[in-house]
């Protein structure tokens, strides 16, 4: 059922089994998992089931790192969280965000990636990814692109150096939480969700080892309280640091904090466009349909580049992919003078009305692992929101390892294809400096780091708060590591593997 | 059209719609631009929607040296590819900046393994003007099926179904009962560039203060 909370009586206390803050992707899937589960759960929305200005206001804070989207801008404070703005082609004028799951790799601690390892290793993840597969409502869980390629139609790239392979992306439909499991949650009688809800604060006992209660306060309403047996935050990698940092009445650094980790190693996947692959033949624009947004079976999916495990162990790189864009691109050669010979009358004509000499080639758009750092991180800022709130500061930190990786695998890239006769890369990259047009995708992820050592991690393997006994979070901020995976998959997995948690150990969280 | 701006939080879902259903290049045909300040203690957010604002008085209408650019009897303003030379008049005519050609650079961009689809639906455009059509064609193929226009998903515009914020509605203007026409009854509202006497059909709900 859902509720508006501006209508609750002012100051009165509500109780639940379990609360769950915020109704994005993740909050909706762990809602989901308890329907009919035989608990009460309090699902809290900040805003409602469309935007408002005011309530997006919220998120307003500032970056002082590198140049990052405005915290209003990159996430959405409504009904379906930032679903609401997976705006990924899927073919035709479905829009969707894309899915993957995170390597093996991913999971490992790596010498060469410090703070890298999770508690338990892909195969562990992979029932609960096949399950977030079907929550998705997409194909089936198979990302292996030899199950997708087809030789005449779309084959795969014949890379044989064992440096690059090929690997397939999924796409969920963006109704599919805000608007298909809304239904399901309006539907559900041991779900009560509260539209215009912000949690506010996080109460616990003398001791901070239990939550014994959740603040929420409507824009101009209402004020009230949520009391559960235990409290799952699912408000995003920014909102969720915040609320600990913000509920710091008595454990002082912020709750969960006590290792000084809450909001640090902030991860963002780096987004660049650079480079170009130029084909040997005019035949591989043609034979590259795998690489692009394409049906098997009604499944959309897309091919991408990405490096070996073995090339990863070797080079000491971050993960990696690629996807290519065939584009009418600057010519490298034209660029850089190297052209044979004084130009014709014909190609100075051209260069004058046209610009620079274009070539036909596949544009690189890049997508990486960010190494996890302390110091890439969100904070509170000293200003207020309309709710007396401290909003946050994103200090995103890039280093020489991250940009390092996406220069290395082009390099490598180049040296596979030239090695299958399918042509060349132009790297534009020069060093390591940060490119100036690099971005994220509106990926946060990382402030609240899983690790079963309290001093390494704000989350434990089973997503609990360390410290605290009936605190858990849900979302991407629990993520050690990112790979080059979006994280929505990773996020949803996670999520019903934390339902089956909550629901088998119900019982030990009190009467 | 009416486009509520103090609902838009500027995710470009629309101009992304837009360009995946038309196969346009970039944001083309639809833009949303960021003119909010993120400057404590200025901190305004406002995001303004740029394409063809199909105007009763198009001044790209009056320069067009073929006849190619028209306006229908339902307001919309539509380019004939077959009639266009591509003298881009209407280019500099059109005070919103919503008129496009496609070179062959633009056109390679969607070239595709499956290359028939592609050049049998955008070869027409090539090297003429183009430009938003509010999706005439859905509208049409809507009406026949007996569907209304601003009511019913598959006789509307793809950005107006597509907006997160369900902050862009789409009607008859000449209709009062019409949910545009409420929405411009009951609200402060702009058209962009008014002075220009273009009389544009697409108007602004405007935000008001935000905390």
């Amino acid at each position: 059922m859902i509720f508006d909370a501006r209508s609750v009586p002012n100051k009165t206390t509500l109780d639940a089994d379990i609360c769950i803050a915020g109704a994005g992707v993740a909050g909706i899937t762990l809602a989901r998992e308890l329907i009919n589960a035989g608990v009460r759960v309090c699902l809290l929305e900040s805003g409602g089931l469309e935007p408002d200005r005011v309530t997006q206001s919220l998120y307003w804070g500032e970056n002082i790192g590198l140049p990052y989207y405005s915290p209003d801008v990159s996430q959405a404070r409504f009904f379906g969280g930032t679903s609401n703005c997976w705006h990924v082609g899927t073919g035709g004028r479905q829009l969707g965000a894309r899915l993957h799951p995170l390597d093996p790799i991913d999971f490992e601690e790596r010498d060469w990636v410090p703070f890298s390892g999770w508690p338990f290793a892909k195969a562990h993840l992979d029932p609960y990814y096949e399950r977030a597969h079907a929550i998705c409502r997409t194909g089936r869980y198979d990302y292996d692109a030899e199950s997708w390629a087809y030789p005449e139609r779309s084959p795969q790239l014949p890379l044989r150096k064992g440096l690059v392979k090929t690997t397939m992306f999924h796409f969920v439909r963006r109704e599919v939480f805000f608007q298909e499991y809304r239904e399901e949650i309006e539907k559900a009688e041991n779900i009560s969700a509260f539209l215009h809800a912000n949690a506010v604060e996080i109460e616990t006992n003398d001791t901070a080892q239990k939550v014994t209660g959740i603040k929420v306060a409507c824009l101009n309403g209402p004020k009230f309280r949520i009391a559960a047996k235990l409290y799952i935050l699912a408000s995003g990698a920014m909102e969720i640091p915040r609320l600990l940092l913000i509920s710091n009445k008595v454990q002082k650094e912020g709750l969960g904090n006590q290792h000084d980790l809450v909001g640090r190693f902030f991860m963002e996947h780096p987004h660049l466009w650079s480079g170009v692959f130029i084909p040997a033949g005019d035949h591989l624009f043609r034979a590259t349909g795998l690489y692009r947004v394409h049906t098997v079976d009604t499944v959309p999916v897309l091919g991408k580049l990405t490096l070996s495990d073995a090339v990863l162990r070797s080079e000491k790189l971050l993960s990696y992919a690629v996807s290519i864009h065939p584009r009418l691109c600057v010519d490298p050669a034209g660029r850089t003078g190297a052209t044979k010979g004084a130009p014709g009358i014909t190609e100075k004509i051209s260069r004058q009305f046209r610009g620079e000499k274009k070539i036909e080639g596949f544009a690189l758009n890049h997508m990486s692992e960010q190494a996890p750092n302390p110091d890439s991180r969100v904070m509170l800022s000293e200003e207020k929101d309309a709710l007396g709130q401290r909003r946050v500061n994103i200090d995103w930190r890039l280093t020489a390892t991250d940009i390092w990786t996406i220069r290395r695998a082009q390099q490598l890239i180049d040296e596979e294809l030239r090695h299958a006769g399918l042509g060349r890369l132009h790297i534009q990259m020069q060093d390591e400096s940060v490119p100036p047009d690099i971005t994220g995708g509106w990926h946060h992820m990382g402030t609240t780091r899983m690790h079963m050592d309290p001093k390494k991690g704000v989350v434990d393997a089973n997503s609990k708060v360390h410290g605290i006994v009936n605190l858990f979070i849900a979302g991407p901020s629990v993520f050690p590591t990112c790979g080059y995976a979006n994280p929505v998959l990773t996020t949803v997995a996670l999520a019903a593997r934390l339902g089956d948690h909550v629901k088998k150990n119900m019982e030990s969280f009190g009467p | 059209m009416v486009i509520d701006l103090r609902k838009c939080i500027g995710c470009s879902s629309c101009s992304v719609a837009c360009k995946e259903v038309h196969k346009v290049p970039g944001n083309t045909w639809r833009r949303v631009h960021d003119c909010g300040s993120n400057e404590y203690p200025e901190r305004q957010r406002l995001f303004l929607h740029m394409s063809c604002m199909h105007c009763s008085e198009p001044p790209c209408l009056s320069v067009c040296p073929t006849k190619a650019t028209y306006k229908r009897p339902d307001g919309i303003v539509g380019i004939d590819y077959e009639r266009c030379v591509g003298c881009s008049y209407c280019i500099v005519a059109c005070p919103y900046r919503a008129r496009t050609i496609f070179t062959r650079g633009f056109d390679f961009e969607t070239r595709d393994w499956d290359m028939s689809r592609m050049t049998e639906q955008r070869s027409d455009r090539l090297g003429v003007c183009t430009k938003c059509t509010f999706c005439m064609s859905r509208i049409d193929e809507g009406l026949k099926r007996g569907l209304q226009p601003g009511i019913d998903a598959e006789a509307s515009p793809v950005c107006v179904i597509t907006c997160s914020a369900k902050a862009l509605h789409f009607g008859d203007l000449e209709d009062p009962g019409s949910t545009v026409s409420d929405l411009i009854r009951r609200n402060k509202t702009a058209r962009l560039q008014e002075e220009l006497g273009t009389d544009s059909s697409v108007f602004f709900i405007l935000p008001g203060e935000t905390p």
